[in-house]
């Protein structure tokens, strides 16, 4: 499962210069890792935890601005990662309330979201 | 035109480029999804923050003529055959109608409300109704992550239809 998150965050790398016919950028290289090394931060994490879901399969697209965002929806909460060149800001957000948004190095963001899914999972 | 007062039931226009492309997703797989959030992050080419359309002084229809205006335009001053390609390549059939109903471009309506409640300021308009709402990406990626993160279409924006993008007349 988790490779096939792999495979479509590898697959942004198809996205030409002007993919969306506004003169975006080809999505940079550094932010494509980022994406992976956050999913496979989690999944590493996870796995040493007894989860009572399987782990959470991520919505993944490209920003404008050379990014990758990564969205879990996970009970009724959702997580928005948007990795772009010069920071990752993360959003979580639950149902009816503000959102928490905060930008966090690469490991910091791995442990925050790690953390998240698992104290959810043991609700 | 910074209070809020001045700003209810008056809405702005953006482009929104398509989203479900059926080269993207063919190739992505049934997951990937390119966000609609794209569409209120200033571009590259905002130069001062985030470039809208007053909807009361602009058709949706105008808007996206706008962009092949630009093409044309940007076509007869090309340098290169390979940048000549590209601006072809991106002209397509050179229709709005085309723009819309065979390649999926929309214009997405947003309340300007919407932005001075996040702390926005914002530019006059000009006489064909283009202003900017001021701030950087940063900016927007921070305020409106409320908007973000609920949905793949916010509750507050709407996504005009195919009809509604080909209406050559303003609204309010």
């Amino acid at each position: 499962m988790v490779e096939k998150v792999f495979g479509t965050i590898q697959r942004l790398t198809l996205l030409e210069p002007d993919w969306d016919g506004e003169d975006a950028p080809a999505i940079s290289p550094k932010c494509l890792k980022q994406a992976q090394e956050i999913v496979h931060g989690i999944t590493k994490y996870l796995n040493k935890q007894t989860l009572p879901y399987p782990f959470p399969i991520p919505s993944v697209g490209p920003t404008n601005a050379e990014g990758v965002f990564l969205r879990w929806y996970l009970m009724e909460t959702v997580f928005l990662v948007i990795i772009e060149p010069n920071e990752i800001m993360l959003q979580k957000k639950q149902r009816a309330k503000c959102a928490d948004v905060f930008c966090l190095p690469l490991e910091q963001s791995i442990a925050y979201l790690a953390q998240s899914f698992s104290e959810l999972g043991e609700r | 035109m910074t209070s809020e007062s001045n700003t209810e039931e008056v809405y702005v226009l953006r482009r929104c480029p398509p989203t479900d492309r059926q080269e993207v997703i063919n190739a992505q797989g049934a997951i990937l999804e390119i966000p609609l959030l794209n569409v209120i992050l200033p571009h590259k080419n905002d130069k001062q923050g985030l470039s809208v359309y007053l909807a009361r002084q602009t058709s949706p229809h105008s808007l996206l003529q706008m962009r092949i205006d630009e093409i044309q335009s940007q076509l007869a001053n090309a340098a290169s055959s390979i940048e000549r390609e590209k601006l072809l390549k991106r002209l397509g059939e050179g229709t709005v109608k085309s723009m819309v109903e065979a390649e999926g471009w929309r214009v997405v309506r947003i309340p300007l409300a919407l932005f001075v409640r996040n702390g926005f300021d914002i530019s006059d308009a000009d006489n064909l109704g283009h202003l900017n709402i001021i701030g950087t990406r940063e900016d927007f990626k921070k305020r409106l992550a409320d908007l973000f993160g609920d949905s793949d279409i916010p509750a507050e924006i709407t996504v005009l239809s195919k009809e509604e993008c080909l209406l050559e007349t303003e609204s309010t």
